[in-house]
Protein backbone atom coordinates (compact mmCIF):
# COMPACT_ATOMS: atom_id res chain seq x y z
CA UNK A 1 0.00 0.00 0.00
CA UNK A 2 1.41 3.41 -0.97
CA UNK A 3 0.20 6.95 -0.46
CA UNK A 4 -0.42 7.22 -4.19
CA UNK A 5 -2.65 4.17 -4.05
CA UNK A 6 -4.99 5.88 -1.62
CA UNK A 7 -7.63 7.21 -3.91
CA UNK A 8 -11.16 8.31 -3.26
CA UNK A 9 -12.20 4.71 -2.64
CA UNK A 10 -12.62 3.50 0.89
CA UNK A 11 -11.28 0.48 2.65
CA UNK A 12 -14.74 -0.96 3.12
CA UNK A 13 -13.55 -3.88 5.21
CA UNK A 14 -11.53 -1.74 7.59
CA UNK A 15 -14.36 0.79 7.81
CA UNK A 16 -16.88 -1.88 8.72
CA UNK A 17 -14.52 -3.33 11.34
CA UNK A 18 -13.93 0.12 12.83
CA UNK A 19 -17.65 0.86 13.03
CA UNK A 20 -18.23 -2.54 14.61
CA UNK A 21 -15.39 -1.96 17.08
CA UNK A 22 -17.10 1.17 18.37
CA UNK A 23 -20.67 -0.05 18.03
CA UNK A 24 -21.81 -0.96 21.50
CA UNK A 25 -25.48 -0.96 20.50
CA UNK A 26 -26.09 2.04 22.72
CA UNK A 27 -26.66 4.76 20.13
CA UNK A 28 -30.40 4.84 20.82
CA UNK A 29 -29.84 5.02 24.58
CA UNK A 30 -27.32 7.78 24.06
CA UNK A 31 -29.75 9.73 21.85
CA UNK A 32 -32.42 9.38 24.54
CA UNK A 33 -29.96 10.70 27.11
CA UNK A 34 -29.17 13.73 24.93
CA UNK A 35 -32.88 14.39 24.37
CA UNK A 36 -33.41 14.33 28.14
CA UNK A 37 -30.53 16.75 28.62
CA UNK A 38 -32.08 19.03 25.99
CA UNK A 39 -35.39 19.09 27.85
CA UNK A 40 -33.62 19.88 31.12
CA UNK A 41 -31.58 22.60 29.50
CA UNK A 42 -34.64 24.20 27.91
CA UNK A 43 -36.40 24.22 31.27
CA UNK A 44 -33.40 25.65 33.08
CA UNK A 45 -32.80 28.05 30.21
CA UNK A 46 -36.28 29.49 30.59
CA UNK A 47 -35.75 30.12 34.30
CA UNK A 48 -32.32 31.56 33.59
CA UNK A 49 -33.86 34.04 31.16
CA UNK A 50 -36.51 35.01 33.69
CA UNK A 51 -33.93 35.32 36.45
CA UNK A 52 -31.73 37.35 34.14
CA UNK A 53 -34.50 39.84 33.49
CA UNK A 54 -35.86 39.94 37.05
CA UNK A 55 -33.50 42.56 38.44
CA UNK A 56 -33.53 44.94 35.44
CA UNK A 57 -37.30 44.51 35.25
CA UNK A 58 -37.79 45.46 38.88
CA UNK A 59 -35.41 48.40 38.49
CA UNK A 60 -37.27 49.62 35.41
CA UNK A 61 -40.63 49.32 37.16
CA UNK A 62 -39.32 51.24 40.18
CA UNK A 63 -37.92 53.96 37.91
CA UNK A 64 -41.26 54.35 36.12
CA UNK A 65 -43.18 54.55 39.39
CA UNK A 66 -40.68 57.10 40.71
CA UNK A 67 -40.96 59.19 37.54
CA UNK A 68 -44.75 59.16 37.70
CA UNK A 69 -44.73 60.21 41.36
CA UNK A 70 -42.23 63.02 40.70
CA UNK A 71 -44.26 64.15 37.71
CA UNK A 72 -47.41 64.32 39.80
CA UNK A 73 -45.60 66.42 42.41
CA UNK A 74 -44.15 68.89 39.91
CA UNK A 75 -47.17 69.40 37.65
CA UNK A 76 -49.64 71.90 39.22
CA UNK A 77 -53.22 70.84 39.03
CA UNK A 78 -55.07 72.95 36.54
CA UNK A 79 -57.89 75.06 37.83
CA UNK A 80 -60.90 73.43 36.33
CA UNK A 81 -62.92 76.63 36.65
CA UNK A 82 -60.68 78.42 34.17
CA UNK A 83 -61.10 76.84 30.74
CA UNK A 84 -57.87 77.24 28.86
CA UNK A 85 -58.09 75.42 25.61
CA UNK A 86 -60.02 76.58 22.58
CA UNK A 87 -62.29 73.59 22.91
CA UNK A 88 -62.92 74.35 26.56
CA UNK A 89 -63.72 77.95 25.75
CA UNK A 90 -66.05 76.98 22.93
CA UNK A 91 -67.88 74.57 25.16
CA UNK A 92 -68.07 77.08 27.98
CA UNK A 93 -69.15 80.00 25.79
CA UNK A 94 -72.59 81.39 26.55
CA UNK A 95 -72.65 84.90 25.20
CA UNK A 96 -69.87 85.26 22.69
CA UNK A 97 -70.15 83.58 19.34
CA UNK A 98 -67.99 80.67 18.30
CA UNK A 99 -66.32 82.60 15.52
CA UNK A 100 -65.10 85.26 18.00
CA UNK A 101 -63.60 82.60 20.15
CA UNK A 102 -61.87 80.90 17.26
CA UNK A 103 -60.53 84.21 15.99
CA UNK A 104 -59.24 85.24 19.36
CA UNK A 105 -57.68 81.82 19.71
CA UNK A 106 -55.81 82.28 16.45
CA UNK A 107 -54.65 85.92 16.84
CA UNK A 108 -54.56 86.07 20.61
CA UNK A 109 -56.38 88.51 22.84
CA UNK A 110 -55.19 91.61 20.99
CA UNK B 1 -32.02 5.75 2.75
CA UNK B 2 -33.72 7.45 5.62
CA UNK B 3 -37.09 9.08 5.26
CA UNK B 4 -38.47 12.29 6.62
CA UNK B 5 -37.16 15.81 6.32
CA UNK B 6 -33.52 16.34 5.45
CA UNK B 7 -30.99 17.65 7.94
CA UNK B 8 -31.17 21.23 6.70
CA UNK B 9 -34.94 21.32 7.12
CA UNK B 10 -34.68 19.84 10.61
CA UNK B 11 -31.98 22.34 11.52
CA UNK B 12 -34.18 25.19 10.27
CA UNK B 13 -37.03 24.01 12.47
CA UNK B 14 -34.65 23.58 15.40
CA UNK B 15 -33.44 27.14 14.92
CA UNK B 16 -37.07 28.21 15.37
CA UNK B 17 -37.12 26.41 18.71
CA UNK B 18 -38.43 23.01 17.65
CA UNK B 19 -36.62 20.70 20.07
CA UNK B 20 -38.25 17.62 18.54
CA UNK B 21 -36.68 18.44 15.17
CA UNK B 22 -33.31 18.69 16.84
CA UNK B 23 -34.05 15.38 18.57
CA UNK B 24 -34.36 13.73 15.15
CA UNK B 25 -30.93 15.13 14.26
CA UNK B 26 -29.61 13.65 17.50
CA UNK B 27 -31.04 10.25 16.55
CA UNK B 28 -29.50 10.43 13.09
CA UNK B 29 -26.03 11.56 14.10
CA UNK B 30 -25.60 9.88 17.49
CA UNK B 31 -23.50 7.04 16.05
CA UNK B 32 -20.98 9.12 14.09
CA UNK B 33 -20.74 11.68 16.90
CA UNK B 34 -19.94 8.98 19.46
CA UNK B 35 -17.40 7.29 17.19
CA UNK B 36 -15.65 10.55 16.36
CA UNK B 37 -15.52 11.44 20.05
CA UNK B 38 -14.01 8.00 20.67
CA UNK B 39 -11.33 8.81 18.11
CA UNK B 40 -10.28 11.68 20.37
CA UNK B 41 -10.91 10.17 23.79
CA UNK B 42 -9.94 6.68 24.84
CA UNK B 43 -12.53 6.34 27.54
CA UNK B 44 -16.00 5.53 26.15
CA UNK B 45 -17.79 7.35 28.97
CA UNK B 46 -15.72 10.48 28.41
CA UNK B 47 -16.42 10.18 24.70
CA UNK B 48 -20.17 10.00 25.31
CA UNK B 49 -19.98 12.99 27.65
CA UNK B 50 -18.15 14.96 24.99
CA UNK B 51 -20.60 13.90 22.28
CA UNK B 52 -23.50 14.95 24.49
CA UNK B 53 -21.87 18.30 25.24
CA UNK B 54 -21.33 18.68 21.52
CA UNK B 55 -25.01 18.13 20.77
CA UNK B 56 -26.04 20.62 23.46
CA UNK B 57 -23.57 23.18 22.13
CA UNK B 58 -24.92 22.59 18.62
CA UNK B 59 -28.46 23.14 19.89
CA UNK B 60 -27.45 26.45 21.41
CA UNK B 61 -25.68 27.50 18.22
CA UNK B 62 -28.17 26.06 15.74
CA UNK B 63 -29.15 29.50 14.44
CA UNK B 64 -25.56 29.94 13.25
CA UNK B 65 -25.65 26.79 11.11
CA UNK B 66 -25.69 27.50 7.38
CA UNK B 67 -28.27 25.10 5.87
CA UNK B 68 -26.51 25.30 2.48
CA UNK B 69 -23.65 23.32 4.03
CA UNK B 70 -23.90 19.67 5.11
CA UNK B 71 -24.97 19.32 8.72
CA UNK B 72 -22.72 16.43 9.79
CA UNK B 73 -19.35 18.21 9.40
CA UNK B 74 -20.70 21.25 11.25
CA UNK B 75 -21.92 19.08 14.11
CA UNK B 76 -18.85 16.85 14.26
CA UNK B 77 -16.53 19.83 14.35
CA UNK B 78 -18.34 20.93 17.53
CA UNK B 79 -18.15 17.40 18.95
CA UNK B 80 -14.43 17.19 18.23
CA UNK B 81 -13.82 20.52 19.95
CA UNK B 82 -15.79 19.37 22.98
CA UNK B 83 -13.82 16.12 23.06
CA UNK B 84 -10.52 17.98 22.88
CA UNK B 85 -11.61 20.33 25.66
CA UNK B 86 -12.62 17.39 27.80
CA UNK B 87 -9.33 15.63 27.13
CA UNK B 88 -7.44 18.74 28.24
CA UNK B 89 -9.48 18.88 31.45
CA UNK B 90 -8.93 15.16 32.04
CA UNK B 91 -5.21 15.52 31.39
CA UNK B 92 -5.00 18.18 34.04
CA UNK B 93 -6.96 16.03 36.46
CA UNK B 94 -5.14 12.76 35.91
CA UNK B 95 -2.03 11.63 34.11
CA UNK B 96 -2.96 7.99 33.79
CA UNK B 97 -3.70 6.61 30.35
CA UNK B 98 -4.79 3.36 28.87
CA UNK B 99 -1.74 1.11 28.68
CA UNK B 100 -1.06 -0.24 25.22
CA UNK B 101 -0.07 -3.56 26.79
CA UNK B 102 -3.77 -4.28 26.96
CA UNK B 103 -3.24 -5.79 23.51
CA UNK B 104 -1.20 -8.59 24.96
CA UNK B 105 -3.45 -9.24 27.91
CA UNK B 106 -6.70 -9.19 25.98
CA UNK B 107 -9.02 -12.14 25.75
CA UNK B 108 -7.68 -15.12 23.85
CA UNK B 109 -9.23 -16.04 20.53
CA UNK B 110 -10.70 -19.12 22.14
CA UNK B 111 -12.35 -17.13 24.90
CA UNK B 112 -13.96 -14.38 22.89
CA UNK B 113 -16.02 -14.10 19.80
CA UNK B 114 -14.25 -13.03 16.65
CA UNK B 115 -16.00 -9.69 16.47
CA UNK B 116 -15.28 -8.83 20.08
CA UNK B 117 -11.63 -9.76 19.72
CA UNK B 118 -11.16 -7.80 16.52
CA UNK B 119 -12.95 -4.88 18.12
CA UNK B 120 -10.69 -4.98 21.16
CA UNK B 121 -7.55 -5.10 19.05
CA UNK B 122 -8.69 -2.34 16.73
CA UNK B 123 -9.64 -0.04 19.61
CA UNK B 124 -6.26 -0.53 21.21
CA UNK B 125 -4.44 -0.07 17.91
CA UNK B 126 -6.43 3.05 17.15
CA UNK B 127 -5.71 4.45 20.61
CA UNK B 128 -2.01 4.04 19.86
CA UNK B 129 -2.17 6.26 16.77
CA UNK B 130 -1.71 10.03 16.79
CA UNK B 131 -5.01 11.85 17.06
CA UNK B 132 -4.93 13.15 13.51
CA UNK B 133 -4.49 9.66 12.08
CA UNK B 134 -7.30 8.37 14.26
CA UNK B 135 -9.60 11.12 13.04
CA UNK B 136 -8.68 10.66 9.38
CA UNK B 137 -9.13 6.90 9.22
CA UNK B 138 -12.32 7.03 11.25
CA UNK B 139 -13.86 9.80 9.16
CA UNK B 140 -12.74 8.40 5.80
CA UNK B 141 -13.17 4.66 6.12
CA UNK B 142 -15.79 4.38 8.86
CA UNK B 143 -17.88 7.50 8.27
CA UNK B 144 -17.49 7.91 4.53
CA UNK B 145 -16.20 11.45 4.39
CA UNK B 146 -14.24 12.79 1.39
CA UNK B 147 -10.59 13.83 1.68
CA UNK B 148 -11.52 17.47 1.16
CA UNK B 149 -14.15 17.39 3.90
CA UNK B 150 -11.69 15.89 6.35
CA UNK B 151 -9.04 18.41 5.37
CA UNK B 152 -11.51 21.22 5.92
CA UNK B 153 -12.53 19.87 9.28
CA UNK B 154 -9.03 19.32 10.57
CA UNK B 155 -7.48 22.31 8.82
CA UNK B 156 -4.95 20.29 6.82
CA UNK B 157 -4.31 19.90 3.05
CA UNK B 158 -5.68 16.96 1.08
CA UNK B 159 -2.19 15.54 0.68
CA UNK B 160 -1.74 15.43 4.43
CA UNK B 161 -5.09 13.70 4.79
CA UNK B 162 -3.95 11.01 2.34
CA UNK B 163 -0.64 10.64 4.09
CA UNK B 164 -2.22 10.31 7.53
CA UNK B 165 -4.74 7.85 6.13
CA UNK B 166 -1.94 5.77 4.66
CA UNK B 167 -0.09 5.56 7.98
CA UNK B 168 -3.23 4.84 9.97
CA UNK B 169 -4.37 2.10 7.62
CA UNK B 170 -0.98 0.49 7.61
CA UNK B 171 -0.88 0.38 11.41
CA UNK B 172 -4.40 -0.98 11.69
CA UNK B 173 -3.80 -3.53 8.94
CA UNK B 174 -0.68 -4.71 10.73
CA UNK B 175 -2.74 -5.24 13.85
CA UNK B 176 -5.31 -7.24 11.93
CA UNK B 177 -2.69 -9.30 10.12
CA UNK B 178 -1.06 -10.07 13.45
CA UNK B 179 -4.37 -11.28 14.70
CA UNK B 180 -4.93 -13.49 11.65
CA UNK B 181 -1.46 -15.03 12.05
CA UNK B 182 -2.02 -15.56 15.76
CA UNK B 183 -5.17 -17.48 15.06
CA UNK B 184 -3.89 -19.58 12.16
Amino acid sequence: MSIESIGPERDAELGALLRAAFDDGADAAFAARVRGALVRERREGTWDVLAHWLRPGLAAAAAIIFAVLVGMQLTPLRDLDQPESLADRLLAAETTTGSDIVLSGLVGDR
Amino acid sequence: MRGGPDDAELARRAAEGDADAFGVLVDRHAGPARRVARAVLDDPHDADDAAQEGFLAAWQAIDRYDPRQPFAPWLLRIVINQARDLRRRRTVRTTTSIPLSVEASGPSPEAATDAALIGDRLRVALAGLPERQRMVVMLFDAEGWAHGEIGGLLGIPDGTVRSELHHARRALRQTLEGLWKERS
